[in-house]
């Protein structure tokens, strides 16, 4: 069997064809093992599929589409703002002045501006987001809505690609950063739900001038990422060959276990090495953390895992509402998008599409940037802008969808879609789409399809 | 008496001295400015620098552990090298601070609760960081958001911005927080007041001729005057010894810090970087524009010096 397998990779590298996976499963009463046929199914499933991978970029708080990729000049100035549009490589499509370096990649991605859904509530539109679904949500003032969680497109996608993993590679599904608050409320959503806890999202996380952090963990003080790896090369040093990785995981500490899992994959660590980076390259992405972290995302992308999402940040809030700089700015709103917000989207963004673009991966990549819901047309009392459900835009970019493409359409003020509304829930199929990923693979693992890919996107 | 302590900052998890923020004059070419001295080499985003009148105090504002704080930090430049401490012990966020022209005391945004989102105040502090007292607040409900304090010439009175009546307008008040006036009147965006230190004008930011641009009003609110006409953003105004102004822009396509005349008049690009350059202030003599850049990293504090 095994020279089989290695007949399938010299013929067709590590992506056997759907028809070599059929013929590998005729012969499975020739021997083949039950958990060879499962890894080859799996690495046969999408074989075709025009992605590989996929970046989500989380821009948790909710970005205000008048302020990004739905400006509207002609509205009234208690609408419109203070920012203004400026052309694009796409002619049909303008963006804020914020993103001029975005603006020469739009030939590269398409905007959708009709999303929509039915919560306000940044814990219950980050389960819909994330989810496809409000099932299990909780809100604000902490009430479950009825219904089981469904696992998060990144856990589904990582449950059916878990099989395709090369041994001792990182999970398949890597979220860069901590797990999503709403004040002090953690929010639901970014898990395996009814999947399971097994196919929660890995967490890695990057803070500059500290360097790689394992969110989960709460290491020691001063203790960080780097130095527990060496910790336990050193410890693996001492001991006889074998015995560590012999030993049961029950008996180290979740410290230890941890390690052992990102030290038992050298590809994934030095995916995780900012240092083997050029200058240049680091600096295109901006020197911020969600720069770095998109820099990272590449980079795991490229050592093979098919789903990182990356975190704007760990709550809604800026910080000077007890937050880390999310999106959510009821007030200071046009002060901080041109502060930070602007530029930090527009260096990471415009970086990592075109990075991919150049190494001849923004093909195989689908990038999706979009937050929880969009913020109020109208400005409010404070210069800020309020949560709004009811309208808001997605960039997509790479990884079969076609560039250069507005989709959808949002009325004179962008309150509502008045042209091809679409759902988190179609988003979602449409990521699972793309990564060859069909409703009967979702049924396959016990769940519901849900939404529709957005089929003007290819 | 202000007295320089060698501080220490909480930040990931590691204590870091906040004296090796300081570095050296690097030595650049600049059009049409001249020498860039870099002020400090912090990698962490800094926010408004400000300088008290004798130069030897540099206030800023610091975004801090992960962004989840930004604090206040007065740096005493007549050390060597200069140190720079906390003004507050606050563990909610202050910022955006400046000097009194006498040096004595500062005035600074503060949130006086976090998570309120809104409630924002401007309070009066002696510089080395007792007394702190609210001075325009939301005391009687109506006020919800002040921001970016600035002194007028002798002290007694500063200009800010507030959404007291609904949107963003510009205010001034007593330097103990009475006699409230409102000096601007539009539906949309008036902020980032500077006033004069030849006490004639307060200049600001304005979207009500769309995009950002600069205007001016007398400390009466009349005689409001346009400074600027360009595509995209005029913000953060900063008026020089002489009446000049320095201001950001990015009408260029990217944001740079340009000097024109008192009236707006010959504007032109005093930067000329391709990362961030912004919130610009003048240096006590006039000869140079202090400014937050992003051109070595994130958000450090430089000085250009004018060419002659």
């Amino acid at each position: 069997m095994r020279n089989l397998q290695d007949s399938l990779r010299r013929t067709h590298g590590n992506r056997p064809t759907r028809r070599a996976f059929l013929q590998v499963g005729g012969l499975g009463a020739l021997g083949l093992a039950l958990p060879e046929l499962f890894a080859m199914r799996a690495k046969a499933q999408g074989m075709n599929a025009p992605a590989r991978s996929v970046i989500m970029l989380w821009l948790w708080g909710g970005p205000s589409h008048l302020d990004t990729f739905d400006m509207k000049p002609d509205a009234a100035l208690e609408y419109r703002g203070p920012f203004e549009s400026i052309a694009t490589a796409n002619p049909a499509l303008r963006v804020c002045e914020l993103l001029p370096k975005l603006a020469r990649h739009a030939d590269k991605f398409s905007v959708i501006r009709s999303m929509h859904h039915e919560s306000n509530d940044h814990g219950v539109a980050g389960t819909i987001a994330l989810t496809g679904s409000i099932d299990g949500s909780v809100n604000l003032g902490g009430s479950t809505a009825s219904g089981v969680m469904r696992p998060s497109t990144g856990a589904i996608v990582g449950r059916i690609k878990r099989d395709a993993m090369p041994a001792g590679s990182l999970p398949p599904y890597v979220i860069l950063g901590n797990q999503l608050h709403q004040g002090l409320k953690r929010v639901v959503g970014e898990g395996g739900g009814s999947l399971g806890t097994p196919f929660d999202p890995f967490r890695i996380d990057y803070e500059p001038g500290v360097g790689l952090r394992l969110p989960d963990i709460d290491l020691p003080e001063g203790l960080t990422a780097e130095r527990l790896l060496a910790r336990w090369e050193l410890r693996q040093g001492l001991q006889p060959d074998g015995l560590a990785a012999s030993r049961p995981l029950a008996v180290m500490d979740k410290h230890y276990e941890m390690a052992h899992t990102l030290i038992s994959s050298r590809e994934s660590l030095s995916a995780l090495d900012l240092n083997r980076e050029p200058k240049a390259v680091r600096d295109a992405y901006g020197p911020h953390r969600f720069g770095q972290c998109c820099l990272i995302a590449r980079r795991l992308v490229e050592a093979g895992l098919p789903f990182v999402q990356v975190n704007w940040s760990t709550h809604v809030e800026a910080p000077e509402d007890a937050g880390d700089g999310g999106w959510d700015m009821h007030d200071r709103y046009f002060q901080i998008m041109q502060d930070r917000h602007g530029w930090m989207l527009d260096r990471a963004l415009s970086a990592l599409i075109g990075d991919l673009d150049a190494r001849g991966l923004l093909e195989s990549t689908l990038i999706v940037a979009v937050g929880e819901f969009g913020r109020t047309p109208r400005i409010n009392v404070k210069a800020g802008r309020d949560h709004w459900n009811n309208c808001y835009s997605a960039l997509v970019a790479g990884g079969g969808v076609a560039g250069g493409r507005v989709v959808g359409a949002s009325d004179p003020r962008g309150e509502h879609p008045i042209d091809r509304p679409s759902t988190p829930a179609d988003l979602g199929a449409t990521i699972l789409d793309r990564l060859g990923i069909g409703a009967g693979d979702v049924t396959g693992i016990g769940l519901n399809p849900s939404g529709s890919p957005i089929t003007e996107l290819f | 008496m202000f007295t320089a302590i060698r501080p220490a900052i909480h930040f990931g998890g590691r204590w870091r001295a906040l004296a090796a923020l300081v570095v050296l004059p690097l030595l650049a070419p600049a059009d049409p400015g001249g020498q860039i001295t870099r002020l400090t080499r912090d990698d962490i985003d800094l926010q408004r620098p400000a300088w008290s009148s004798d130069g030897k105090m540099l206030a800023f504002s610091r975004h801090e552990a992960g962004g989840t704080h930004i604090w206040q930090y007065v740096m005493d430049m007549t050390a060597t090298p200069p140190v720079a401490r906390r003004l507050t012990k606050r563990e909610t966020p202050d910022h955006n601070g400046v000097f009194s022209p006498d040096g004595k005391e500062m005035l600074l945004t503060i949130i006086p609760q976090s998570g309120t989102q809104g409630n924002v105040d401007i309070a009066l502090i002696a510089v080395d960081g007792s007394g702190l007292a609210t001075v325009a607040g939301d005391g009687d409900g109506g006020l919800s958001h002040q921001n970016w304090p600035s002194w007028s010439p002798d002290g007694s009175r500063f200009a800010f911005s507030s959404t007291h009546d609904g949107n963003e307008e510009i205010y001034s008040a007593k330097a103990g927080g009475s006699d409230v006036v409102r000096l601007t009147q539009s539906p949309g965006i008036d902020t980032h007041p500077c006033w004069s230190p030849r006490g004639d004008a307060i200049v600001f930011a304005t979207d009500r001729w769309g995009g950002l641009e600069l205007a001016s009003v007398k400390p009466d609110g009349t005689g409001l005057t346009r400074l600027t006409t360009s595509p995209g953003l005029d913000d953060y105004p900063a008026v020089s010894p002489d009446g000049s102004l320095a201001f950001v822009s990015n009408r260029d396509g990217n944001f740079e810090i340009y000097l024109a005349e008192s009236d707006g008049s010959n504007p032109r690009n005093l930067t000329r970087n391709p990362l961030r350059d912004t919130q610009p202030t003048w240096t006590p003599d006039g000869k140079g524009v202090t400014f937050v850049s992003d051109r070595d990293g994130l958000g450090d504090l430089y000085t250009i010096s004018l060419a002659k």
